[in-house]
């Protein structure tokens, strides 16, 4: 009793730290100290409140973590599919690989240990033989690896490898292509090749024997990609066909993607290529049959690293293709190599994304060449056989340089005859290879924008009270010019009169237009160099339209003379000079088509049908009276200083 | 000739009430790997998001780790039943040690993301009070996690996945009383 009662005293004295506290609500505590620890709160309120604290400070941080923490993550259930692929691979790896030798140690342990426990030790020592026998067959002899399946496998490795966002793949390849049996060296390129998992982009730079880059590959995983090559082309395309291509074109044996992926597109018929074991690699060997006629394959052999299946190397030798640029001779059987220089895995984080961009060489337009000026030529010669069938007028057709440096002849035309009225016009270019001509029918554009829907504006019948500004005027002109007692229908001839000012202003906007665009195409410093033939045709074609915009500018003042301006105008004629300069005429071509555009719009504005409240015609006839002159007056002046008297009877159609 | 691989013919997932069977042939442990992988990932994925701050390494750094799992027991080497758990947690931890070595931590939540978050959390049928309580709690043990270094951070957020201290001790491979001091510490840190 006495001693327990000294053991109560001297416990009240104990109270449990934080440690302890801790430990005895996780239940890490020994039982008597837990025993001891759990009656001490019963007694101690100090320490009671100590642990609901630190209690409480659990189901918060619990709260925090469950409620805010782990929903911010980003959900990890998404990435399966790629484990699985990445997991497969592992499996694939480890079983080609053959059991190792820890594998085989550990079964020796496993069995050896179960029969030396038996009571017949002979058993055991059988099995250790048969084991022994085993390891030593497996040794000598190595079981043949199928290149179908060595395929398979190590693209499964690639697909894993492209797929992880984690890093960036920089590959270096060298490039080389030679005679078949002979050494020397016909061309060689290096590759350099940065692949991003994460972004799913794969850029491709090729550089000749100096450094110089000359070609390039933006491809995306989507399968679409972008092809630059100095001085030449621009490619937009899939690379859905990049095997047969290269076959076709072996050149662009840079564009082919160092894989066992790409190799099994390569070698159709995997199941006959054969295997053979070179020291660290597996060398896959394919030789398709009856390898003659269309087929330029000879032979094809992927080099396989067996660590970690990687494609290293590739060699093909082909028939070298007529269109091929001939370094060895057409048919002479050529042999290409790319072969991987090195490789190396940074994470995606420290990696500069300039290596995934496309460099600006290839962006920018080429620097002017002797070419671009026959092109000028072409272009104007192209426009003129247009412009002789009435195809530069509105929208019909664009003559426009593409990229690829070529004259591009593209448009959507109402019927098939049209379309083949303005081929045959086309007929002295069409054969040009620097002309691309694109040409369709209304219904093959919507054939082939069968999805969409084709909006058809349909003009509304206007309302009762609409009506042109303009209008007073004009009924107090018609109304004076009626004699008493006639039955003349004056709002009939203010619609006669209003739908042919519209047109006349429409056809002079028309040919405005056409000016405008020879003047864009061609600047005045590249006027004086076209050839003789060609400048003619320039200047006749703009003293023509700059006629076609006098005509109608003419016509129109004419018709609104006696009703808008009663007290007459001048129209205040130019100088006719007949030897203006490109820049003159230039200026002069931006002025008519402005003050052609200003005259339309006032006279859309005065003649056009509104149901608002009629507009000040005063104001409108003053602003149709200037903008005439001028139009009138500028057209004129180009008329003549265009027509130097050599233009043939061709005029362009209305 | 290929050698059976011997591993544990069962093991179970104690937390997750989830028996896994690990079957001798090679088809079925890489069937069964997933199996492990669909069961675990969440929670291997969280630990080390949580702890070492870059969910898209966390979850390359997840699939390491089963991946490893995989070689492992390929290899013909055995897991005890009771031990997978934490096998698998030590793997991943040690391999986060590997990568992030030299690396800062980068707190799990921006200020900006954890107040979008935070708005977005049900507030469970609780009035507008109690909701701004929870805010200042949450705000509270956000500002504690911010002070913890990485092995409180670690062994806190192991302990709430229902480790005990000598399965937290091996797998940061220190020992139960450190644990038990690290616990200690972030407790303290935590309730300021």
């Amino acid at each position: 009793m006495n001693s327990r009662f000294n053991y109560f005293l001297k416990d009240r004295d104990w109270h449990p730290d934080e440690s302890d506290l801790l430990l005895y609500l996780d239940g890490e505590q020994p039982s008597w100290k837990a025993a001891r620890i759990r009656m001490h709160l019963e007694a101690c309120w100090a320490c009671r409140v100590k642990a609901e604290k630190t209690s409480q400070t659990i189901s918060s941080f619990m709260d925090y973590r469950n409620r805010i923490l782990l929903p911010s993550l980003p959900s990890a259930a998404e990435h399966t599919g790629r484990f699985e692929s990445r997991l497969h691979a592992l499996a694939v790896k480890t079983q080609a690989n053959g059991p190792s030798w820890s594998t085989m140690l550990a079964g020796i342990r496993a069995f050896s240990g179960r029969a030396l426990r038996a009571p017949l030790t002979v058993v055991g020592a059988a099995v250790l033989l048969v084991f022994g026998l085993a390891i030593g067959v497996s040794y000598v002899w190595s079981p043949t690896v199928n290149a179908q399946q060595l395929l398979a496998h190590a693209s499964a490795m690639e697909e894993a490898h492209d797929n992880n966002p984690n890093v960036v793949v920089h590959r270096s390849l060298r490039l080389e292509k030679r005679r078949y049996n002979d050494k020397q060296v016909l061309v060689r390129r290096r590759i350099d090749v940065w692949h991003s998992g994460a972004r799913g982009i794969t850029a491709r730079r090729v550089y000749d024997d100096s450094g110089k880059l000359v070609a390039g590959e933006w491809s995306e995983r989507n399968g679409s990609s972008a092809v630059y090559e100095r001085g030449a082309r621009t490619e937009i395309s899939t690379r859905g066909g990049i095997v047969p291509k290269v076959l076709d074109s072996p050149d662009d044996l840079w564009e082919y993607d160092l894989s066992a992926r790409s190799f099994e597109g390569l070698a159709a018929a995997a199941a006959d290529a054969q295997v053979d074991k070179q020291g660290n690699d597996y060398v896959v060997h394919y030789q398709p049959k009856g390898g003659s006629g269309a087929n330029r394959l000879l032979s094809a052999a992927l080099t396989v690293r067996k660590d970690d299946f990687r494609a290293v190397a590739l060699e093909l030798t082909v028939r070298e293709p007529e269109s091929s640029g001939a370094t060895a001779g057409p048919g002479t059987p050529v042999v290409y190599s790319i072969v991987e220089a090195s490789f190396e895995q940074r994470p995606a984080l420290g990696i500069n994304s300039d290596v995934f961009q496309t460099d600006a060489e290839f962006l920018a337009p080429p620097p002017p060449t002797k070419q671009d000026d026959v092109a000028a030529d072409l272009q104007i010669e192209t426009t003129y056989l247009l412009d002789r069938v009435g195809a530069t007028l509105g929208q019909e057709v664009a003559v426009t340089v593409g990229a690829d440096r070529k004259l591009h002849v593209e448009g959507v035309l109402a019927t098939e005859s049209r379309r083949a009225q303005i081929v045959k016009a086309l007929a002295p270019v069409r054969h040009n290879p620097a002309v691309v001509i694109n040409l369709i029918t209304v219904a093959e554009a919507l054939q082939r924008k069968r999805a969409e829907p084709y909006v058809v504006a349909k003009a509304e019948a206007q309302a009762e009270r609409a009506s042109i500004p303009l209008y007073d005027q004009l009924s107090q002109y018609f109304e004076a010019q009626t004699a008493p007692g006639s039955s003349v229908d004056v709002r009939a001839k203010i619609q006669q009169l209003s739908e042919q000012v519209l047109e006349d202003s429409g056809e002079a906007m028309r040919h405005a237009w056409v000016l405008k665009r020879l003047a864009s195409t061609l600047p005045p410093t590249e006027i004086g160099s076209l050839s003789e033939t060609t400048h003619n045709e320039y200047l006749c074609m703009v003293a023509a339209h700059a006629q076609k915009v006098g005509e109608r500018t003419e016509k129109l003042r004419l018709a609104l003379d006696p009703i808008l301006f009663p007290d007459g105008i001048s129209p205040g004629m130019a100088g006719e000079g007949s030897s203006a300069s490109p820049t003159d005429m230039t200026v002069a071509v931006r002025e008519l088509f402005d003050s052609t555009s200003r005259n339309d719009a006032a006279i859309q504005s005065g003649f056009s049908v509104t149901t608002g409240q009629a507009a000040e015609g005063t104001a409108k006839a003053q602003e149709i009276q200037y903008t005439l002159l001028e139009a009138e007056r500028l057209s004129k002046w180009l008329g003549h200083a265009a027509n130097v008297g050599n233009c043939g009877p061709d005029s362009p159609r209305e | 000739m290929r050698l059976k691989t011997e591993v544990s013919t069962q093991a179970t997932i104690t937390a997750q009430s989830s028996v896994l069977l690990l079957t001798q042939e090679p088809m079925d442990l890489e069937q069964n790997i997933v199996h492990v992988y669909e069961t675990l990932r969440t929670p291997v994925y969280q630990y080390l998001a949580a702890t070492f701050g870059d969910p898209v390494e966390a979850e390359d750094m997840a699939q390491e780790t089963f991946l490893r799992l995989y070689v492992y027991l390929a290899s013909g080497k055995t897991i005890a039943d009771n031990r997978l758990r934490s096998w698998i947690f030590r793997v991943a931890h040690n391999l986060a040690i590997d990568r992030t070595r030299g690396m800062r931590f980068i707190q799990e939540l921006a200020s900006e993301e954890y107040r979008a978050v935070v708005l977005q959390v049900p507030d469970g049928g609780r009035g507008p009070e109690e909701t701004l309580l929870d805010h200042e709690r949450f705000s509270a043990v956000r500002n504690g996690l911010a002070l913890l270094s990485g092995q409180e951070r670690r062994c806190l957020h192991l302990r709430a996945d229902g480790f005990c201290y000598r399965e937290i001790a091996e797998i940061l491979n220190i020992t139960s009383s450190s644990v038990a001091e690290f616990l200690r510490r972030a407790m303290r840190k935590m309730a300021r």
